[in-house]
């Protein structure tokens, strides 16, 4: 989905609730790339988003796209809750939640995808959030680097560089 | 590019796999009910009772009036004064022999000071 295009700011929570529910699987797997792939962080950072958006916490102003607004409440988040010490907390329920007998069904991972992933891990933080906003998410650099709070050249850099190094390691053959 | 179109497939095939799998927005929303709808913890709300009882303990002692004291003259008697009712004493000019038992003590300076 491209991104939406700046709109005003006057959302009403009907109007906010449909643009969340509309973009919630992109915004979900944005959350899974700040948490580091961590399912139930990314749960648990989306559902603070999502708080902050219809509590009125986060106001959209309207000079950016709601889509870019909105994944930079969500990589706010995340830092946020990263820096809490409950998350040792959640860890803990995490590996409760992994010792037991787990009810929902966990789609098989593509060989391709265990691949990429595997890439991504190689790369800085910063390399894989921008090739993720570029190539997953469908945003251009410009739009990247708003949901990053950096230039746009420095998004540049990273996006260059990431993409290199991604085809280096996808090229090279893995250790089995 | 070919390269980014190869790129963009893999990307492509993480986000169906991660469609699969992701949780429904009705189920997040479900979640932030669930919390809005719990009741105050006991000990947040015990926290917030301690903190208001020592609030107005802290706002009833600074603004407690300090005591005044006011001294008038005649009011305040100091331990010497004795000294100056001794010469207004109709046994100033006397001389104390040992053994007289109503010589001592004086009368009461706060009475001959009244009385004028």
């Amino acid at each position: 989905m491209r991104a939406t295009p700046a709109r005003p700011a006057s959302l009403t929570e009907i109007d906010l609730r449909a643009e969340l529910a509309q973009g919630h699987l992109e915004s979900h797997a944005w959350a899974l790339r700040c948490c580091r792939g961590d399912a139930m962080e990314a749960e648990d950072v989306l559902h603070r988003a999502y708080m902050k958006v219809l509590d009125g916490e986060a106001r959209f102003s309207g000079r950016s796209s709601f889509k870019t607004w909105l994944f930079g409440v969500i990589r706010r988040t995340a830092r946020e809750q990263a820096r809490q010490g409950w998350l040792r907390v959640l860890r803990l329920e995490r590996w409760w939640r992994e010792s037991t007998p787990n009810e929902e069904a966990v789609p098989v991972e593509d060989e391709r995808v265990g691949r990429l992933r595997r890439a991504l891990a190689g790369l800085s933080k910063r390399q894989q959030e921008v090739l993720h906003l570029v190539f997953y998410q469908d945003l251009t650099i410009q739009e990247a680097a708003e949901v990053l709070a950096m230039p746009v050249g420095t998004a540049r850099t990273h996006y260059e560089r990431g993409k290199e190094r991604l085809r280096l390691l996808l090229e090279r053959p893995e250790d089995r | 590019m070919s390269d980014d179109r190869g790129l963009e497939a893999l990307f492509q095939a993480e986000r169906s796999h991660d469609e699969r799998s992701a949780p429904s927005f009705a189920k997040v929303l479900a979640e932030r009910r669930a919390v809005a709808r719990r009741p105050l913890a006991p000990l947040r709300l015990a926290a917030a009772l301690a903190a208001v009882v020592l609030l107005a303990v802290l706002l009833t002692r600074l603004t407690k009036p300090e005591p005044l004291f006011a001294f008038t003259p005649g009011d305040l008697r100091v331990p010497t004064d004795y000294l100056l009712d001794l010469a207004q004493s109709q046994r100033a000019g006397e001389i104390p022999r040992i053994g007289t038992v109503d010589w001592f003590p004086l009368t009461p300076s706060v009475d001959t000071r009244r009385e004028q």
